[in-house]
């Protein structure tokens, strides 16, 4: 069978502040090829790393089952005042597009540590403040790094000029994201914040794999069917990565042939149905680890 | 002799200075120099005002002129020595000419003039300094600055206490010996400082909506005003004053020192009302708060506006007057006041006017405003205000200087600034509190917060007021009914 495969691969590209050649920038395929799947899923902080890792690549909606998850919070961790998840809370807001909470997280992160001149935290922080338009805040930080040692050739130019911003490979797609008007962070929830960012930037991926990840690590299918029936077959979600098929065949439980509509290829419908049949007859489900419905029929027994 | 001597040496040096300094040519621009202290206005007793020149020349010099006497140094950083300084200041008002070397020849730039008020400012100033954060901190601390030179010392640091958070420190009358603050999380409570004694007061009560929050004093010494406050914040997406700090319910009450109880009025618990910031009157009987209608938050948090409000109020007896008077009216104006803080003549009412909301620091509009409180008019202190927010205001023992945080260096870490405000309630041209690095504000990481004018300096032992907090249980406060 051919799973569906999202297009788009690129690697973002991330924190670039530098001190001469030791580069603070993350490896996120060394983040996935270190994780150690101990089946458990206990460590959130390093579950959302490689969630993170995932969504930096490409491929959180293909390959989240692939590994062992643990609800939401192994998306987005608890928050518990530590610098470490701050950073890692940063990140993936951060990741997903929404730039204030990032923001929020990452200066939580700063003022929190030991290392107030963090140049990982403050050099996020001159993206924040670029992306918002905050540009005097990033000037600071700027001159504190360049002080310390680090190039910022790479963010000065863009201080005070919002066309370079906007234009920028990296930052423009953020700022993009940023909500027109304006609301409150996460009042209605992070899902309805991520529908506000998908809904005025569809063509920003991670927003779309998070919000989809999201609901599936919830087990809200309701949420899920509501997120289908408003993104699917538009730009923001033209074709279902594997883990949205997997998701929409159980969906076809409730309206027969549902998995048609939303184009889900007939090999996994199969699967799917042998899936469901192992289940009654008490097969060995080996085979189908590393798919939604497997964590979902584990989700439902825990 | 030994002064003599020095002073021979010096007036030797700023010879060989001024040989070097030949100007041949002047440039029809101001200088570009940091902090801008150009048509400033000081008390004659402020520190130097260190700044530099932040041009691209290679060579700089700053000549400063008053009366008699000269002083000439070499840049970029113009190090005044604080005895030179104070020389210039005994002589009125201030010239200086910065000049840079190009070509081999001196030019000058426009002089500007740094404007001497024989109107001394308080000696000292009390103030918080802590990251500009939402929820997590990690070192913070009160610290005490003299205004006459750059000592600081630290009042309380959290390293003491376990890294918990303090605020809200408050004096009365600018005295050191009377001064209050609190602690939260870990060794939480109030802690007085009062006669030589430390107290830890255990605050909330069942009766009251929280532990004490925002404190003022009474002049009398016998009581401290303070609102009770459900406090809580959120995140804008867009918006960029970045985050909202609101009360979804408060009001005011009075804590009696000697008897460990709070008071209050109906009238300053209205469940229909938010009362909060209280402040007082310098003969100690009007009780001065700010009042809103209370609004559903978070979402009508836009639709918060507060006016000031006014009761009067028996230091003797502690009763409350029967009516509420508002000095200032939301409605009206269109916009919100917090932080009301009355002259020491009771002439005028500082405050911070913003558009809507409590926590105005978080606000780019905020700016402060001066309501005459005889004829009712309000002044703009443009002088004093910038296009970023400006709050935690104070005045001087002689109400003749008032000391408040700005962001207006960059729009987010919170700096001091001291305005001149003459009798009739004009301000002068804000100057940056001055450090002894030029590029110390550009460095600083941490915001100052509630600058607080103080007479001399906070002598409580650090180690004792540590102690005390770990150790002691604290007095439980208690309400008493009277009215």
């Amino acid at each position: 069978m051919k799973f569906f495969v999202i297009a788009v691969l690129a690697i973002l590209p991330c924190v670039t502040a530098c001190k001469g050649n030791k580069s603070v920038e993350t490896d996120w395929q060394k983040v996935i090829a270190s994780y150690k799947d101990d089946g458990k899923a206990v460590n959130y902080h390093e579950l959302a790393k490689l969630n993170l890792a995932l969504a930096e690549t490409g491929r959180l909606a293909e390959d989240v089952f692939k590994y062992t998850q643990a609800g939401s919070a192994g998306l987005i961790p608890e928050w518990n005042r530590t610098n470490e998840v701050g950073t890692v809370l940063g990140d993936v807001y951060w990741s997903m597009g929404h730039v204030a909470y990032a923001q929020r997280m990452y200066f939580e992160a700063l003022v929190v540590g030991e290392n107030e001149r963090d140049p990982y935290l403050l050099t996020r922080l001159v993206q924040t403040n670029l992306v918002l338009g905050a540009y005097r805040v990033a000037e600071k930080y700027i001159s504190i790094l360049e002080n310390d040692g680090f190039d910022c050739s790479r963010y000065k130019p863009l201080l005070y000029d919002d066309s370079a911003v906007d234009s920028d490979p990296e930052l423009g797609p953020k700022r993009r994201c940023v909500p027109i008007k304006d609301h409150i962070s996460l009042e209605e929830g992070l899902e309805e914040d991520l529908k506000v960012i998908i809904r005025q930037n569809p063509s920003y991926r991670n927003a779309v794999d998070y919000l989809g990840v999201l609901y599936l690590l919830e087990c809200n299918m309701d949420g899920f069917r509501g997120f289908l029936d408003e993104f699917y077959g538009t730009e923001a979600l033209p074709k279902l990565p594997k883990a949205f098929a997997e998701a929409a065949c159980m969906l076809s439980q409730l309206e027969s042939g549902y998995w048609k509509k939303v184009g889900v290829d007939k090999r996994m419908w199969n699967d799917y149905r042998d899936f469901k049949t192992r289940i009654e007859t008490r097969l060995s489900l080996d085979k189908y680890k590393g798919t939604f419905w497997y964590y979902i029929l584990r989700a439902n027994n825990q | 002799m030994k002064h003599l001597t020095t002073g021979l040496l010096m007036i030797s040096i700023l010879c060989a200075c001024a040989r070097d300094i030949d100007i041949c040519e002047h440039i029809d621009a101001g200088a570009p120099v940091f902090p801008d202290y150009s048509g400033v206005t000081v008390p004659v007793n402020i520190a130097p005002l260190i700044f530099r020149y932040d041009g691209d020349a290679a060579q700089s010099a700053l000549i400063l002129s008053a009366g008699n006497t000269v002083f000439r140094m070499k840049g970029p950083e113009f190090g005044i020595p604080i005895k030179k300084w104070h020389a210039l200041t005994s002589e009125g008002d201030i010239t200086a000419t910065v000049c840079i070397k190009e070509d081999g020849v001196w030019k000058a730039f426009k002089p500007f003039t740094i404007y001497v008020s024989a109107d001394k400012i308080d000696p000292y100033v009390a103030y918080r300094l802590i990251p500009p954060g939402y929820e997590t901190w990690y070192k913070l601390g009160i610290y005490q600055r003299s205004l006459e030179s750059f000592t600081e010392k630290p009042v309380i640091t959290n390293d003491k206490t376990d890294n918990n958070c303090m605020n809200c420190h408050s004096f009365c009358n600018r005295d050191p010996g009377k001064m209050m603050f609190h602690m939260r999380a870990k060794n939480g409570g109030t802690y007085t400082w009062n006669e030589g004694q430390i107290e830890k007061l255990n605050t909330k009560t069942p009766q009251t909506i929280s532990a004490l929050v925002y404190p003022r004093w009474h002049p009398s010494g016998k009581y401290i005003g303070f609102s009770v406050n459900d406090i809580a914040q959120f995140f804008h997406t867009t918006n960029p004053n970045r985050i909202e700090v609101y009360d979804s319910m408060s009001d005011v009450v009075m804590y009696d020192v000697d008897n460990h109880e709070v008071f209050t009025s109906p009238l300053l618990t209205d469940t229909t009302r938010f009362e909060t910031f209280p402040a007082f009157s310098p003969d100690g009987k009007t009780l001065y708060f700010c009042s809103s209608p209370a609004q559903k938050v978070p979402g009508g948090y836009k639709d918060i506006r507060y006016s000031i409000c006014s009761i009067a109020f028996d230091p003797e007896t502690g009763a409350f007057g029967d009516r509420i008077d508002t000095v200032y009216s939301a409605a009206r104006s269109g916009h919100g006041a917090t932080f009301p803080r009355v002259s020491p003549d009771g002439r005028f009412i500082l405050f911070t006017e913003t558009d809507y909301g409590c926590f105005a620091i978080w606000h780019h509009d905020a700016d402060l405003r001066l309501l005459n409180l005889e004829d009712g008019s309000i002044s703009s202190l443009d002088e004093a205000n910038s296009a970023e927010a400006e709050s935690y205001h104070c005045w001087s023992s002689n109400g003749r200087w008032i000391i408040y945080v700005s962001r207006r260096l960059d729009g987010l870490y919170s700096r001091l600034y001291i305005s001149h405000i003459d009798e009739n309630g004009k301000a002068s041209k804000a100057f940056l509190l001055p450090q002894k690095d030029s590029h110390y504000y550009e460095e600083e990481l941490r915001s100052y917060n509630v600058p607080e004018f103080i007479i001399g300096t906070v002598s409580f032992n650090m180690d004792d007021m540590a102690k005390i907090a770990k150790n002691d249980p604290g007095i439980n406060v208690t309400f008493s009914n009277k009215e």
